[in-house]
């Protein structure tokens, strides 16, 4: 397990980096978290974990990768909705890394 | 990839085990390898789709909000045994999620014309 | 000596009948978990004797989404009154 110290909290992490403490997750943690997966957060980034932060309040879930498409399909348009886009800010396992950033837990279902 | 017709048949009630959850999650993950597949709530299982649950009362995860996903997940066939609703005197205008309403003969066609039949 | 009997599946258990095959007059029957399906449409209690009170869990009705179609013979409960049944009663008679 590794730890993080932002803003004088002790931020834990499971073995692969989720947050553990999920209501621990602000943008600043968020921006750190981006920074380990080499991702520097411009506003196309904000604008999806915003939307799969709002997915998991809703659902209580975190999105496999083709339901995360599918809903920013959905919220932002065709343009955006697609693996290529969402891809091209997050990388290949852009679900995992997402939810990652997004302070979530591991997607269900993720292959 | 192949594609096979695979029916998932969720048959519990959605808090007194994990099973509701299990059959639904498997069903997932089957979408995400991009199989046709056919979802049915049968006996129990039509519990799950009553408006207003609130699991937070239980410490639980509310199903209802999970079941939206469905779609998402591109699965279109979400299915309903119409005799377990009228077991239970449920109206199908009163479920959560859009459903289609099957006969007995139509529950039977359904399972006849999948490759795998899966059901919890 | 008066028994408070839970019963924790759905109707499809069958564990009302079995319970019914030994309840006693005076007994009280508490549904709690997926037993609350029981105090629902349609309304499988019908068949007990007025001679048993019947009480439901108040949590678990509200989180199956049951609660407005309670049967009006059934008394929802919460935690507290739960507990003061458990005690109440002369001993507790679990049906899972």
């Amino acid at each position: 397990m590794s730890k993080l110290n932002l803003q004088a909290f002790e931020i834990s992490f499971d073995d692969e980096g989720y947050l553990l403490t999920l209501d621990r997750w602000n943008e600043s943690v968020a921006v750190e978290l981006a920074s380990r997966e080499n991702i520097k957060l411009t506003e196309a980034h904000w604008e999806i974990i915003r939307l799969i932060r709002k997915f998991h309040q809703r659902y209580q879930m975190a999105p496999a990768s083709r339901a995360l498409i599918s809903y920013v399909r959905k919220e932002l348009g065709s343009d955006k909705g697609r693996s290529v886009y969402v891809m091209r800010l997050f990388g290949g396992s852009a679900a995992k890394t997402v939810a990652k950033i997004a302070g979530l837990p591991k997607p269900d279902n993720c292959i | 990839m192949q594609h096979k017709t695979l029916t998932f048949i969720t048959r519990q009630a959605p808090y007194g085990n994990n099973k509701a959850k299990l059959i639904m999650d498997a069903a997932l993950a089957a979408a995400v390898f991009e199989q046709q597949v056919n979802f049915l709530f049968m006996d129990d299982g039509v519990f799950q789709l009553i408006q207003k649950q609130n699991a937070e009362f239980i410490s639980s995860k509310t199903i209802g909000r999970a079941l939206e996903t469905l779609e998402l997940y591109g699965i279109e066939q979400v299915l309903v045994d119409a005799a377990s609703l009228q077991e239970r005197h449920i109206a199908a205008d009163d479920l959560s999620i859009p459903v289609k309403i099957l006969k007995a003969k139509e529950v039977r066609q359904l399972t006849t014309n999948s490759d795998v039949v899966i059901n919890l | 000596m008066s028994a408070l009997h839970t019963i924790s599946g759905s109707p499809s258990s069958g564990l009302l009948d079995s319970c019914l095959k030994l309840i006693c007059p005076g007994d009280g029957i508490l549904f709690i978990q997926d037993g609350v399906y029981y105090g629902c449409p349609p309304y499988l209690i019908d068949c007990v004797s007025k001679d048993n009170a019947l009480f439901a869990l108040r949590e678990d009705l509200l989180a199956r989404g049951v609660f407005s179609i309670l049967a009006e013979r059934i008394d929802p409960v919460g935690y507290g009154r739960f507990v003061e049944l458990t005690v109440d009663y002369d001993k507790v008679i679990s049906w899972s």
